[in-house]
């Protein structure tokens, strides 16, 4: 009721302001020789035309409404839609059945209409930034491949001077408990005779703790512990002998066994890898 | 607010702000990848605050007291 009471109240002004400004500067000759005759006729066919209009109003088709039938004389059967593309006019009508329009003239609500929109588009950058990070991460490993690429072992049963092997990675890690005397022959060594020359505190974190992968850098043979010339390793396939630093001495390897990335997570506990 | 808005196209906290952000489209992105940012961050906040508030009490870090010995490995 309201609507259309704005209606009746807002197209009489509307309509003839419309009719004393054309809009379309194209059009301007058609329509400046139409206007007397729109001007002197609008007063008396806007109620006129509402009355006939009223049932479709009613029904809430807009198109019959707004369509210029009044001044076509409606004799063809043409439907509205058709008679409006047939006939170009510079007079727009807008349909204020289910909207209000602001009037002509008025500064538009473009800003805050903007915001609105930019909103949304705060929701769409998040969701995007979303569905890149969830299809790009989905490619890294797994949890449970990054599960098997570490292993914590645990350190208190371990005597000190002797040597626990654990499987990491499908390669045997010797896990060494050395004692005093150990770390004093391991650094009592002279580094340049050595083939792979590293000092030993390079090669542990803690001197009590000797971590090492126990493969032969010679051709991958596992080397024996507690065996050899050196108090460390001894490798049984070609003969290459180790020490309790897990140097290479003697024999046909090459590099000294392989330190591996470790860390203490408490006093009792390693994490390899 | 129809009416204010009306009156001065000049003013308002939109208009103003529209003219700030909106006249290049490299400083409307830029503002738009900022307040999504700081919009998921306010978001993520409200929604963590709300769930503790509906499971009060039932949190790990709510157990008063867990003991000394280590956990079983």
């Amino acid at each position: 009721m309201l609507r259309v009471a704005g209606r009746k109240f807002s197209s009489l002004p509307w309509r003839s302001s419309a009719a004393l400004y054309p809009n379309n500067p194209a059009a301007a000759s058609s329509s400046s020789s139409q206007s007397p005759s729109i001007s002197r006729s609008v007063p008396s066919l806007s109620p006129f035309s509402f009355n006939s209009q009223l049932p479709n109003l009613i029904r809430g088709f807009s198109s019959d409404a707004l369509s210029r039938g009044h001044d076509v004389g409606m004799i063809s059967d043409l439907p509205a839609t058709v008679a409006a593309v047939k006939n170009p006019t510079s007079k727009i009508v807008y349909d204020e059945y289910n909207h209000e329009r602001f009037p002509p003239g008025d500064p538009s609500k473009r800003a805050f209409a903007y915001f609105v929109l930019t909103g949304g588009r705060f929701v769409y950058a998040s969701l995007i930034r979303l569905l890149v990070l969830k299809f790009v991460l989905s490619m890294s490993a797994s949890k449970d491949v990054l599960a098997l690429a570490s292993l914590e072992v645990d350190l208190s049963s371990i005597e000190p001077g002797s040597t626990v092997t654990v499987k990491w990675r499908g390669k045997p890690v010797f896990i060494r408990r050395r004692t005093d005397e150990d770390i004093k022959t391991a650094n009592n060594v002279d580094i340049a005779s050595l083939r792979d020359p590293q000092e030993d505190a390079v090669r542990v974190k803690n001197p009590e703790w000797l971590v090492v992968v126990g493969v032969c850098t010679h051709l991958g043979c596992i080397p024996l512990p507690n065996a050899g010339d050196y108090g460390g390793w001894f490798c049984p396939c070609h003969g290459s002998h180790y020490d309790v630093s897990g140097r290479i001495r003697k024999g046909p390897a090459p590099y000294n066994l392989e330190v591996p990335t470790y860390s203490f997570l408490d006093e009792n506990k390693l994490l390899i890898g | 607010m129809d009416s204010a808005i009306r009156r001065r196209s000049q003013g308002g906290l939109f208009e103003g702000l529209y003219r700030v952000i909106m006249r290049r489209n490299s400083v409307y992105v830029t503002f738009v990848i900022a307040g999504a940012f700081l919009g998921e961050r306010a978001v993520d906040y409200g929604v963590h605050r709300l769930w503790e508030y509906n499971n009060v009490g039932k949190r790990y870090e709510d157990i008063p007291v867990l003991g000394q010995r280590q956990s079983e490995e």
